[in-house]
């Protein structure tokens, strides 16, 4: 895992493009522009002796491009600090044309009726990193609306829709354009700010120091980029309020725009987070807690309902009733029932992390059911069963506490869940869901259980009525228990007789042992008062 | 005097000077928005000539040496483009250097305006190479006569197919 640091941003613009012109006869081409300089070693210092009352002053001081105008002339610039104001900031009178952000309501992006029409490269910015830098020229549209004008800013005073020129390597299929409306400054390859653009490469270093108030520094990182994927400025992120800096813990960086912001570490990416989603986040120590960095944009719940962000330690959703945390393992818990998609099994979030009246579990509401947490077991219930459990006091009533998900059975018929005393819920389409424990539900598990012709139960484990035994009703038969005969299973062949001679309240009593298979499909079972076999 | 470099050959009239140099692609790339794939920049032959000193530290278009340009100073500049720029509408196929007229040349036809300075800009595809024609005259007075210089310096420039 890397984690982006300043110097090492600041060593990846290692002067390149123009030191080795590959030169034609008769003379050499361009040469290098300065590397580091003096200027750069001085900046910190500078920057701290320019941090006083003057506005001019305050504004070079919080870029690092006080080290490009340093580096233009460090001496002329240390005596005479409006010298390298006004290199940075520029006038009408300069020539050259104001930078977006400066007249587009602070985007850094081509306003309404201009298009990207070209770039240049200039090496060694130290708005970039001290990496090279892109000048976008926004041209106007045909036919032209805008009229040549100065920008009118205090800083960045420069001309807006006068130059009539092009660079030419954006959108080539438009041939007529207007003047150049203004200029956008990133840190990021042109091709990647916008593919309608060319890699072919035209440099200008004399502009690298160009500034204005509304533009900061950037460095050509996975933030930068997806930012500007997102659509930059335009997107609803909006604009940058906060440089990209490292997070708290040091594994990553984020940024912040006023939509929004930007998290990145090295095996999440660059991820947008905000809203309340955020807030909850931010609540739980943001990257420094449980949740850990963002592992997906902000995205949408299969039905529409919600929004949620994924992280390396859970999930956050946010929806009509509120916004509501799932670490993990209730998140990985979630996620195995199918999560946020459309009709899973549990549906989304209802509620925080709660503790049970008993103290000896957590839980998390869902829609339809519930993830308990209890030691290291992490489980989940859902649907009838989870209901059925409910309506049985739950986790306070005679099954206790979930052992088990709700397990899908291998004939793909019906779930059931396991409680902590041993009891089960069953449960298919046709049956509905019933709770079985103690004596009759061993008879049937002891007679093979739902793989058998026993099938599901249609009732939950009842008493008879007479005060010693307990019974439960399948689809093939019914258990029956007492404390001294214990659990047997009674198939339909041998219960219509049983029940025909009165059943427990008759003379054969309750059943002692599990029926007997015999020779040519006869069936013999023994009961207290007696035998049956059929 | 004659200068040919990268498939580009000028004639240099008396007193001139001239470059035709590429600059060395940097280790600059980065992913193509929208997709996966990652591309690097590259560079094309740039020719300037110059009808004074020009400076050895110049932008392509020339910035540094427009900064010393005055009365009478004509500046020629032929930038070429990628293979993909080729035929597209900005870039018309033509079958010689286009011509710059008098009208063309105006003082905010310029990659950075300075005061007097006027400028001209053609962008065409010749021998299936794409390039910008740029022209700058020191004093906008002159552009009727340095207009005619330029034209027979372009018209000497010979590209080679590719």
């Amino acid at each position: 895992m890397i984690a982006l640091k300043p110097r090492a941003l600041l060593r990846r613009g290692a002067p390149h493009g123009v030191s080795s012109a590959e030169s034609a006869a008769p003379a050499a081409g361009p040469t290098s522009a300065p590397t580091a300089t003096i200027a750069e070693r001085v900046v910190a210092r500078t920057a701290g002796l320019l941090s006083g009352g003057h506005s001019r002053r305050r504004f070079l001081a919080r870029t690092a491009v006080v080290g490009s105008a340093l580096a233009v002339n460090p001496v002329s610039f240390l005596l005479k600090p409006g010298t390298a104001y006004g290199a940075v900031c520029g006038t009408c009178g300069d020539g050259w044309t104001a930078f977006c952000c400066t007249v587009n309501g602070g985007k850094n992006s081509c306003p309404p009726g201009s298009f990207v029409a070209g770039w240049w490269k200039a090496d060694n910015a130290a708005y970039c990193c001290g990496g090279p830098r892109y000048i976008v020229d926004c041209n106007a549209t045909c036919p032209t609306q805008c009229a040549c004008r100065c920008s009118g800013a205090s800083c960045d005073g420069r001309r807006v829709c006068c130059n009539q020129f092009r660079y030419g390597q954006c959108n080539q299929q438009i041939s007529c354009y207007g003047p150049v409306v203004c200029r956008v400054a990133i840190c990021i390859t042109p091709w990647t700010y916008s593919s309608a653009c060319s890699t072919r490469t035209l440099t200008d270093n004399a502009t690298s120091q160009h500034g204005a108030n509304c533009l900061s520094d950037e460095c050509d990182s996975s933030i930068t980029r997806r930012y500007y994927a997102l659509g930059g400025p335009d997107s609803t992120l909006g604009i940058r309020t906060t440089v990209e800096r490292s997070t708290p813990e040091g594994r990553g960086r984020y940024a912040v725009y006023q939509g929004g912001r930007l998290y990145w570490s090295s095996p999440t990416a660059a991820r947008v987070i905000g809203g309340s989603i955020y807030s909850a986040w931010a609540a739980a120590q943001a990257t420094s807690g449980v949740f850990g960095f963002p592992s997906t944009d902000v995205l949408t719940s299969g039905d529409g309902r919600a929004r949620y962000s994924k992280f390396e330690g859970g999930t956050i959703y946010s929806w009509s009733p509120g916004t509501f945390q799932v670490p993990n393992p209730y998140n990985l818990v979630h996620a195995k029932v199918g999560g946020a998609i459309r009709n899973s099994a549990l549906g989304l979030p209802t509620s925080p992390i709660r503790r049970s009246g008993d103290g000896r579990s957590l839980y998390l509401n869902f829609e339809r059911g519930r993830i308990y947490r209890r030691g290291s077991l992490c489980v989940e219930i859902h649907g009838a069963i989870f209901f059925k459990h409910e309506s049985m006091s739950g986790v306070h009533g005679v099954l206790g506490h979930v052992a088990s998900d709700v397990l899908v059975l291998a004939d793909g018929r019906g779930r059931g869940t396991i409680f902590e005393h041993g009891g089960v819920i069953y449960y298919t389409g046709t049956t509905g869901a019933h709770a079985l424990y103690g004596a009759v539900l061993k008879g049937y598990l002891d007679y093979g259980g739902w793989q058998t012709d026993a099938g599901y139960p249609t009732t939950d484990r009842l008493a008879v009525g007479d005060g010693r035994g307990y019974t439960a009703t399948f689809e093939g038969g019914k258990s029956f228990a007492t404390s001294t005969t214990g659990g047997h299973f009674v198939p339909r062949r041998i219960l219509t007789q049983y029940e025909a001679q009165g059943g427990p309240g008759g003379s054969l009593r309750y059943p002692v042992a599990m029926v007997e298979r015999l020779a040519g499909g006869v069936l013999r079972q023994r009961f207290e008062g007696g035998t049956l076999t059929v | 005097m004659e200068i040919e470099a990268h498939g580009i050959r000028a004639e240099l009239p008396r007193g001139w000077e001239g470059r035709i140099t590429r600059r060395r692609a940097g280790a600059t790339s980065g992913p193509r928005r929208g997709t996966e794939r990652v591309e690097s920049e590259d560079t094309g032959p740039v020719l300037h000539m110059a009808n004074f000193a020009l400076p050895e530290d110049r932008g392509d278009f020339g910035s540094g040496a427009v900064d010393v340009m005055g009365t009478g100073h004509l500046l020629v500049v032929v930038v070429e483009y990628g293979a993909d720029s080729v035929a597209t509408a900005l870039f018309p196929v033509v079958d010689r250097v286009p011509r710059l007229t008098t009208r063309m040349f105006s003082p905010q036809a310029l990659q950075r305006v300075q005061r007097g300075q006027a400028g001209a800009q053609r962008f065409f595809t010749l021998n299936d190479r794409a390039f910008c024609l740029y022209s700058v005259v020191g004093d906008q007075r002159d552009a009727s006569r340095l207009a005619r210089t330029a034209n027979d310096v372009t018209a000497q420039i010979q590209v080679a197919a590719r």
